[in-house]
């Protein structure tokens, strides 16, 4: 489904898999000229080599089957063992590494191919086009090389609006680790840099940038703006604009259309990468370990247990687009009027014919049937019974999970506890010192009670520690590994001690007074009638629902929403279109459009979450991070930075 | 994207002198001097037929599908026959394809598939001192890069992949789009003539009720011309065959006279819509610029009534505080006020 607003004539798409895969889709067209109708025989049939990262590029978005249509018949892997295919076209799909360029050199040298198309995922520097040029000169097979193209498509797109960049691996540890090398760490920023220059490329868009100072977020958005701005001017002057190049309105339409880019990291908000889910998508993700779109569950059929492993596409199977973000108590209930849905049209088929549908092997499809004019009617039987055999198998391999953990009682907790509204403490001393799933009266695993803990500890101002010390000596006996609650209370000390230093003297009007607000404060210290009204309003909030939105979502909609709240009163306002960085003109609308990126890892449980706000507020918004990780991912990630930094 | 291959090449003439070799860099083999594979050629040339029979379908589709407006319609009128013609040319062309597609499968079964095997276990063999990450020769082992779309139904299964060398799947996946394309054109020729027989139907099925119609009034000449007729009719044998002509006649002509008047009037219909539609547009882009600038003022008011509800949210933050100030510094003065009439009364008193 395109989240498009067509108006006037153009259609601007705010979707990234969209782009992509237009992007993906002109570079498999070897036609120089869109007018030219004749038909080489050299430009119908191609193969499509690429490296293991842009095969992760294409394999979300694009299907054998839309390869096929875009004549790509045969697609390899860049570092294996190929034979020559001598009488036709390859294309070259890779990043730019030292590694591949070798790669192509050698198979210029063995002549696997007629011609060569060379497509990099990102700009190819000026030494690694040097070093290619010298290999194709060594071997004389320069005249294979037929064009070659940076394409700026460096990013994995796993839904319309959400993309992720797998590196660098352990995003995390990598940006947080204080022992790293200033050299390595700036090759992490700048390939980060690219990625989300890759991204804004492919949506044609030159946002505004915002961000938190003093923090990684901050060095990668002044990097990206230095990079943007540079690349506006030095196309200024009548050169081909990489972000105009995607759009038929041409640069008019990017500056009409400017979304806000906000770039934000982990360190904000870490309880929300500990959170247990509720919704099916994070659910199959945090449980199931769902990765690039593929899940691999548990299959019982007559008695065998067998792994099966699904793919996970909103753009075919309109079942998960519209119960991704759903709670995963409804998603049965319409599992169950799926299957009424298609027991309806088996019975009519049935009624039309005398076809089977259960005797169908679908190794070898019916194309037969086609012909008798029932095809349709079939194929769409046939899509539903896939469909509704892939989530009864996921939805029964998540509600077992949900049943033996205890899952729904660890998310009510989190949930009251983010939101301020935890009232019952012996439920959730429950949760932390009760044994572990298996034993009895146990509730939940080792991970899921530690998360709760951290939760708890992250998301408290201050708690007892005697307190503390009784769950952490039950979790201690139980033989959980504390130390990403140490890492985390040492980096909460460090930043409470930041935040006294940073808080100075009052200032401004408030100055003025606060010696006889002090004065009345000591007068008016015991005054039961105000206490009263406290405890009644606190009362009345905990009655009323709270706002369910996460911390990164209210800061995007103070963002959007122009609202100047303290959430964002540290946040830099970059625009790589003005030169004059000393007076910035600042946006006077709220904006309609975000990209909100998470440097450092993210995961769906965020991601949802500003999918409703969005929904919600009729605003659009793409969620993009370095990697998407399930909490025991991140854990390990804090817990080998905690092992590096003793 | 940004097309660096004149970069690349300017690099290579400043790396080599030899003109000889730039010359030859830089042109490229014409194709009549490439080695041509057969089975290329062959699936070409498919293509190109498949293409052809798209683009005939294309151009005639309106005429084709106009079965009852042919008579007011401005383009070249198609007869029933045209069309009949025009059907079976397409079956042929695409039985044609059909055979061509067959047969390209069995010259890649002859040439290719029953070579396969041995070659790529000679390839194998001559591969077998390396280690196992590069005994990789089949695509098979790239069939789960790119994942399946279940509802492709000529996409290649595993164990077909698991079996062949790259070039024969390369070839294989050819035939597979060749048939795919075919499939989609022949399913478009099928429901343009279905669409086409459906509404002849139709048409028959208005002519059928007419003659019913009128073969029930026929008892009652409503003329005198007709009630002639019929006496005559009665007279002859052979008038029987004219009475049903000259009766199928009648019947022609007022279908024709409705024809005529219906479609005149859906002329005349048709030309004061155009008219219309053209105001409308002409209004349209009329209006389109002020619509633009309403928006910029709506968003701009928008912008402002945010900004004024904030303002006003903090105006009223202000004055609750200042009004507790107030409230304090008045409970301040009063007790001031007591305690120094106190501290007088008793000065007073103790001065007494």
């Amino acid at each position: 489904m395109n989240t498009s607003s067509t108006s006037f004539g153009f259609d601007f798409s705010f979707s990234i898999r969209d782009k992509q895969i237009e992007s993906i889709n002109r570079m498999l067209k070897l036609k120089q000229n869109e007018n030219d109708t004749s038909t080489n025989w050299q430009e119908v049939w191609k193969i499509l080599v690429f490296d293991s990262y842009c095969s992760s590029i294409i394999a979300p978005i694009l299907t054998k089957g839309a390869l096929r249509n875009q004549g790509v018949t045969l697609h390899l892997q860049l570092h294996s063992d190929r034979q020559p295919i001598q009488d036709v076209p390859a294309i070259y799909f890779v990043l730019p590494t030292l590694d591949n360029i070798k790669r192509i050199a050698e198979d210029c040298k063995n002549k696997l191919y007629d011609n060569i198309y060379l497509n990099f995922a990102s700009r190819l520097s000026n030494e690694l086009m040097e070093e290619l040029v010298t290999l194709t000169i060594q071997s004389d097979t320069v005249n294979m090389i037929t064009k070659l193209y940076d394409q700026f498509i460096n990013f994995i797109s796993l839904e319309k609006d959400l993309f992720v960049f797998n590196q660098p691996k352990n995003s995390y540890h990598a940006f947080n680790d204080p022992t790293i090398k200033d050299t390595v760490a700036q090759e992490h920023i700048n390939t980060v840099v690219d990625s989300l220059f890759s991204v804004l490329v492919t949506m044609g868009v030159i946002p505004i940038i915002r961000c938190p100072k003093n923090s990684t977020a901050e060095m990668i958005s002044l990097a990206l703006e230095k990079k943007i701005a540079q690349h506006v001017q030095q196309t200024g002057s009548g050169g081909a604009n990489l972000f105009s190049s995607n759009n038929e309105m041409g640069s008019q339409l990017s500056s009409f259309y400017r979304p806000v880019l906000v770039i934000l990291d982990r360190n904000i908000d870490l309880s929300v990468m500990l959170h247990h889910p509720w919704t099916y998508q994070a659910l199959a993700h945090d449980i199931l370990s769902m990765n690039m779109n593929k899940v691999k569950v548990d299959v019982n059929s007559s008695g065998q247990t067998t792994r099966q492993t699904y793919d996970l596409d909103s753009s075919l199977d309109t079942f998960w687009q519209q119960n991704s973000g759903v709670a995963f108590p409804s998603v049965a209930g319409d599992i169950k009027t799926h299957i009424n849905e298609y027991t309806e049209q088996t019975n009519q088929l049935s009624q039309m014919t005398s076809y089977n549908i259960d005797e169908i092997d679908d190794l070898k499809p019916p194309k037969e049937i086609q012909t008798k004019g029932l095809g349709e009617l079939l194929t769409q039987i046939r899509a539903k019974k896939r469909s509704i055999d892939l989530h009864t198998n996921l939805a029964t391999a998540l509600m077992n999970q949900i049943k033996d953990r205890q899952i729904d009682y660890f998310f009510a907790m989190e949930e009251a506890i983010i939101t301020r509204s935890l009232v019952d403490k012996k439920e959730l001393a429950s949760l932390i010192t009760s044994p572990i799933q298996g034993e009895s009266g146990g509730r939940g695993t080792l991970e899921d009670k530690i998360r709760l803990l951290l939760i708890y500890f992250l998301s408290s101002k201050s708690i007892p520690t005697s307190e503390m010390e009784q769950y952490e000596d039950s979790l201690k006996k139980m033989g959980a590994d504390l130390s990403s609650l140490d890492y985390f209370k040492k980096t909460k000390a460090f930043n409470d001690s930041l935040a006294i230093v940073n808080s100075g003297p009052s200032s401004g009007a408030g100055g003025s007074t606060s010696k006889t607000t002090g004065f009345i404060q000591m007068i008016t210290a015991y005054q039961p009638v105000e206490s009263f009204t406290n405890m009644f309003s606190q009362g009345v909030r905990s009655l009323l629902p709270k706002s369910k939105d996460l911390f990164v979502t209210r800061i995007v909609e103070s963002i959007m929403d122009l609202k100047n709240s303290p959430l964002e009163s540290d946040f830099h306002y970059l625009d790589p279109k003005i030169t004059n960085k000393s007076n910035i003109p600042k946006r006077a609308t709220p904006f309609k459009e975000a990209i909100v990126f998470v440097v450092g890892g993210g995961n769906y449980v965020e991601y949802q979450n500003l999918q409703d706000f969005s929904k919600k507020h009729n605003k659009k918004i793409i969620y993009g991070s370095t990697e998407l990780l399930t909490s025991n991912e991140f854990l390990q990630q804090v817990k080998s930075l905690k092992e590096h930094l003793n | 994207m940004i097309d660096r291959t004149n970069t690349f090449f300017e690099s290579i003439r400043k790396k080599t002198t030899d003109k000889q070799y730039i010359l030859q860099s830089k042109s490229k083999k014409k194709d009549k001097d490439r080695v041509k594979d057969v089975v290329l050629e062959i699936s070409l040339s498919i293509l190109q037929t498949i293409n052809s029979l798209d683009t005939f379908l294309k151009s005639n589709k309106e005429d084709y599908i106009n079965v009852v407006q042919h008579m007011s319609s401005k383009s070249s009128k198609m007869s029933d026959q045209e069309r009949d013609e025009i059907d079976k040319l397409s079956i042929d062309q695409i039985d044609i394809c059909n055979n061509s597609i067959k047969k390209l499968e069995e010259v890649i079964n002859e040439n290719y598939i029953k070579n396969s095997k041995e070659s790529l276990e000679f390839y194998q063999n001559k591969k077998k001192g390396k280690s196992n990450q590069l005994l990789t020769t089949t695509a098979a082992h790239n069939c789960d890069l790119v994942r399946d779309d279940p509802n492709d139904l000529f996409s290649l299964p595993k164990e077909t992949l698991e079996n062949f060398t790259p070039r024969v799947i390369f070839y294989l996946n050819i035939v597979e789009e060749l048939k795919f394309n075919l499939s989609e054109i022949s399913n478009k020729f099928k429901k343009l003539r279905t669409f086409r027989l459906s509404l002849k139907i139709k048409e028959n099925e208005k002519f059928s009720y007419i003659k019913d119609d009128y073969s029930e009034n026929s008892k009652l000449p409503t003329s005198n011309y007709l009630s002639n007729q019929l006496n005559i009719e009665q007279a002859n044998l052979v008038q029987d065959d004219i009475e049903f002509n000259e009766e199928e006649r009648l019947i022609y002509e007022k279908q024709n006279e409705g024809l005529i008047s219906e479609l005149e009037s859906v002329a005349d219909q048709i030309q004061v819509i155009n008219r219309q539609l053209e105001g409308i547009s002409q209004m349209f882009d009329e209006i389109t610029p002020h619509i633009l600038s309403h928006k910029e003022m709506i968003e701009n008011i928008y912008s402002t009534n945010v900004n004024s509800t904030n303002y006003i949210a903090r105006g009223n933050n202000q004055i609750d505080i200042a009004t507790k100030k107030t409230f304090d510094f008045r409970v301040m003065v009063l007790l001031f006020l007591i305690i120094s009439s106190l501290v007088l009364l008793f000065l007073n008193w103790y001065q007494d």
